[in-house]
């Protein structure tokens, strides 16, 4: 049988128990048992050497010694007494009950007084005797000792503690046995409750408790029971809810999904928007560009055409006039001079948009000469700077020959730069814009530098973020440096970085490969 | 022995014929019978048994036979009690007899006084104390014997008549022990000498006992001569012990040692270790020797001992006691049976016990054979006085004469 925790707490508050109990009562019975046993050696001494003492003066006065050694011999036979032995009026021991001889300490026994005296003492070879001394006629007629044996007394309590603690022993034996059972009687529904307790730790809700007892366990078992029940249909509403709400959650999730595939899209379609406004700016600067030489060119055709027309008059009115022949040819070569002028240049105009256009709106890969290229560039944005006071230059190597992506290019340097011409300056200061162009291996760097009012430190991480924009609702879309990153770490294959001082300045570094193939 | 046989025939048939009324007289007593001293109350036994036997034979007294009512008592004074009232009460015995040892005798003496009315007496116990030679008990007891007092007495002198004046004593822790040691005391003061030193022992002790203790205690005081005062078995141990210590003094026992019983035992461990046990041993006896066939009562003795030749008490002895041919305690036990077939002889009639102590009072100077006059008187309630001495030669104890050996 395995013994439980619970048994052998038991077991060892009864051995606790029991052992003081059993040292207490055998201290007790041992110190009571010394106390009376004393007392009764004592009177019983008493009795007898009083009584030898009484019923021997005539004895002893007349006789032979023998009859007072038959007296004697008599009482040895009491329990108790380990010796006797009378002294006569001369002190000389005149029968005794010694053998082999009287023992030198009862010798020394010196005995004087007229009552009864009593004296402990340890006598070699008897032990530890109480010897009781009764006079005889006052002592004139001698003494009787009785010497009781204290060894009896001390066999007595020994065999008493036996007793006691064998009887302590079996009751501690028989308690053992019924704590036993009675603790299997408790601890066994309390390992069905733990049972129990543990399966329901484990959400088993269908195990059963068999505890059917009307004490504090019973009502435990009852307890738990109820517990149970609240716990299944609680974990059941729980179980419930927790589906309903994961129902909720994914629902949730699939919605915010959708806005965040939304959101991209719209994203995507702002950049598109982006895009396309930019090529409809340079579209209206192209219009705007190309006006002037045309609408002079029409102007001096049509001047020409009305002094044709007129000359035509004279000549047909025949009122032509050589001077007016020498002065039409002069009008309109000069005329014609104009209008070949601004045509051509009008012409040269829309070559140039022509490629910027072609190369914004598309992800072709091509050849060029860097500097010349953002020139070009510059030059289809002229309308958006041309009424600034702003000095706006390209320096750096004439030789730096890229392979790359064109139309990203002209993004990246339109954004820049219109970026500064909205957020670098105010209306009428007279802003200083370089394009750097270097070259460092097989790296093409563009350093592009405004000296504008420059970025606050807390926006300076966030000016690649998609719409990050400090002039919204003012017409910032928030999303040209995105575009600008894009374009230099994907169609560009580099990488870009910014460093602004505020009220100094801004300088964007971008170095990219100048052989995207190699 | 063919006449004596037929004369008993002859007479048994008259007896028969004329007296089919006797009734028988019951003699009662407890003796030890088992135990240590067994020898004293068997041999006892059988010494009166003998006599009684004979008496019996030759029509009894008054034609009436003798019986003995025995009891065992073991030496011990508890059981003597006992069977003195049984033997009284129960049995209603004529008179008790032959009672064995100076404890049992001693503590029955109050039992006596107590039976006063019912005439109790004690015949001729087997002890020399004194409780029962002296008031108030000596009304109750007729002694034959001469008392340890007498004993001790004469062997005391004869040691210091020999310069041996350092006389240690060894005895029994018993009334008997203390009754030869108080002789022995009285004696010694009145030469102005003390006992020089004393040992004691536990009565009931076995020869295969040790008494080396004792033997240490008295060769301490290096002492003359040892008187020896205790029962056959505990002396011979004593002596066996003393000479293999080298303690080479005299040593006497008094009578009630049984001389053949430890002179049996002292022989039997010397032939056992080739050793010689028996000499410088003096015992007194109160009786003569048996082997003095001079007397008249010692060659009645030894004839009705051989005739009779009685078992030891049926159911009461033990197995394995050898009895022995002729002892003083035998003969002892002889002598007592036949005093009290005297008196018994001389009183008119056996209905009255209140007879016996007048008739016994009256007994002056008989002599029982022994070359020794008997006397009782109202204040005499002993029969004998004299003490005789034995020693051992070849292998057995003779009387002593001549004490010039030891002298000093």
């Amino acid at each position: 049988m395995k013994m439980t925790a619970l048994f052998k707490k038991t077991l060892l508050i009864m051995v606790l128990i029991f052992g003081i109990l059993a040292a207490a009562t055998t201290l007790y019975s041992a110190w009571n048992l010394d106390n009376s046993l004393t007392e009764e050696y004592r009177s019983k001494g008493m009795a007898i050497a009083k009584s030898i003492a009484d019923s021997s003066v005539e004895i002893l006065m007349n006789r032979d010694s023998s009859m007072a050694q038959s007296m004697i011999d008599q009482f040895l036979e009491i329990r108790g007494v380990k010796y006797i032995f009378i002294l006569d009026g001369d002190g000389e021991i005149i029968s005794h009950t010694f053998v082999p001889r009287v023992p030198a300490e009862a010798v020394a026994l010196k005995s004087t007084s007229k009552e009864l005296s009593i004296q402990e003492l340890e006598v070699k070879g008897l032990g530890s005797i109480m010897d009781i001394s009764s006079p005889i006629l006052a002592g004139v007629a001698g003494y009787v000792h009785v010497g009781m044996d204290r060894s009896l007394i001390q066999a007595a309590i020994l065999s008493a503690i036996i007793r006691q603690l064998s009887i302590v022993a079996v009751v501690f034996a028989i308690s053992i046995l019924l704590a036993f059972v009675f603790i299997k009687r408790i601890s066994q529904p309390l390992s069905a409750l733990s049972g129990y307790a543990s399966k329901l730790a484990a959400k088993d809700f269908t195990a059963e408790l068999n505890v059917h007892s009307s004490d504090e366990i019973g009502l435990l078992a009852n307890t738990l029971k109820d517990m149970a029940r609240d716990l299944n249909k609680s974990y059941e509403e729980l179980e419930a809810k927790v589906l309903e709400r994961t129902a909720e959650l994914s629902v949730a999730k699939g919605s915010a999904e959708q806005s965040l595939s939304q959101l991209q899209q719209a994203q995507k379609q702002l950049v598109e928007t982006e895009k396309m406004a930019a090529l409809g700016g340079l579209v209206a600067g192209i219009a705007h560009e190309i006006n002037t030489p045309v609408g002079v060119g029409i102007t001096a055709a049509t001047h020409l055409q009305g002094k044709l027309d007129d000359l035509l008059k004279d000549f047909h009115a025949g009122t032509m006039k050589k001077s007016d022949l020498e002065k039409f040819l002069d009008s309109s070569n000069e005329t014609i001079g104009i209008t070949v002028v601004n045509l051509n240049r009008a012409a040269e105009l829309i070559a140039s948009f022509k490629q910027v256009a072609v190369d914004q709106s598309s992800d072709d890969r091509r050849r060029f000469n860097l500097k010349k290229y953002i020139d070009e560039v510059l030059l289809s944005l002229k309308h958006e700077y041309k009424r600034t006071k702003h000095r706006i230059e390209v320096v750096g190597a004439d030789d730096v020959e890229v392979d790359s992506c064109p139309g990203a290019l002209s993004q990246i340097a339109t954004n820049l730069l219109m970026n500064s011409l909205i957020h670098a300056y105010e209306k009428d200061d007279e802003g200083h814009i370089v394009f750097n162009v270097s070259r460092n291996n097989g790296t093409a760097v563009l350093t592009y530098s405004d000296n504008g009012k420059g970025i606050p430190k807390e926006n300076l991480p966030k000016i690649f973020d998609p719409f990050f924009t400090t002039r919204r609702g003012k017409g910032g879309s928030g999303l040209g440096m995105h575009i600008v990153y894009n374009l230099v770490n994907g169609k560009l294959s580099g990488k870009i970085t910014c460093e602004s001082e505020v009220a100094k300045g801004t300088t964007f570094n971008i170095a990219f490969p100048t052989n995207m193939g190699g | 022995m063919a006449l004596r046989r037929f004369l008993f025939v002859v007479i048994l048939v008259l007896l028969l014929l004329s007296n089919a009324s006797a009734t028988d007289i019951v003699i009662g007593t407890s003796a030890s019978f088992r135990g240590p001293s067994r020898g004293l109350g068997i041999e006892l036994y059988r010494g009166a048994k003998a006599y009684f036997d004979y008496i019996n034979q030759w029509g009894g007294v008054h034609g009436n036979n003798l019986v003995i009512k025995a009891y065992d008592d073991g030496y011990d004074p508890v059981p003597a009690i006992e069977n003195t009232i049984k033997l009284i009460e129960q049995d209603k015995v004529f008179l008790l007899m032959n009672y064995v040892g100076t404890p049992t005798v001693t503590r029955v003496l109050p039992l006596l006084k107590k039976y006063q009315k019912s005439d109790a007496l004690l015949f001729f116990p087997f002890t020399g104390a004194q409780p029962q030679r002296e008031f108030p008990y000596d009304a109750f007891v007729f002694n034959l014997r001469a008392s340890y007092r007498q004993e001790t007495e004469g062997l005391v002198d004869h040691f210091v008549a020999m310069g041996r004046n350092k006389i240690a004593v060894f005895y029994q822790a018993d009334s008997y022990g203390r009754s030869g040691w108080d002789g022995v005391r009285r004696v010694l003061r009145k030469h102005n000498l003390n006992i020089a030193v004393e040992a004691t022992y536990r009565r009931g002790a076995k020869f295969q006992d040790s008494m080396k203790e004792q033997v240490d205690l008295l060769k301490q005081a290096a002492p003359d001569a040892v008187i020896s005062v205790g029962s056959y078995a505990a002396c011979a141990a004593f002596i066996r012990d003393a000479r293999e210590s080298g303690l080479t003094v005299p040593i006497a026992n008094v009578s009630f040692v049984g001389s053949e019983n430890l002179l049996g035992l002292l022989q039997e461990a010397g032939k056992k270790n080739s050793k010689d046990y028996t000499a410088h041993l003096i015992n007194s006896q109160v009786v003569p020797s048996y082997e003095d066939t001079s007397l008249a009562a010692v060659k009645q003795y030894r004839e009705i001992m051989d005739y009779y030749n009685p078992a030891p008490p049926a159911g009461l002895a033990e197995e394995g006691y050898k009895p022995l041919p002729y002892s003083f305690v035998s003969f002892e036990g002889f002598l007592n049976a036949k005093l009290l077939v005297e008196v018994l002889k001389k009183m008119k009639t056996l209905d009255d016990k209140k007879l016996i102590r007048p008739t016994m009072e009256e007994i002056k100077d008989l002599d029982l054979g022994i070359n020794a006059n008997i006397s009782f008187g109202p204040t005499r309630h002993q029969g004998l006085d004299v003490v005789y001495y034995t020693t051992v030669r070849d292998g057995k104890f003779v009387p002593l004469n001549d004490w010039e050996g030891w002298k000093k």
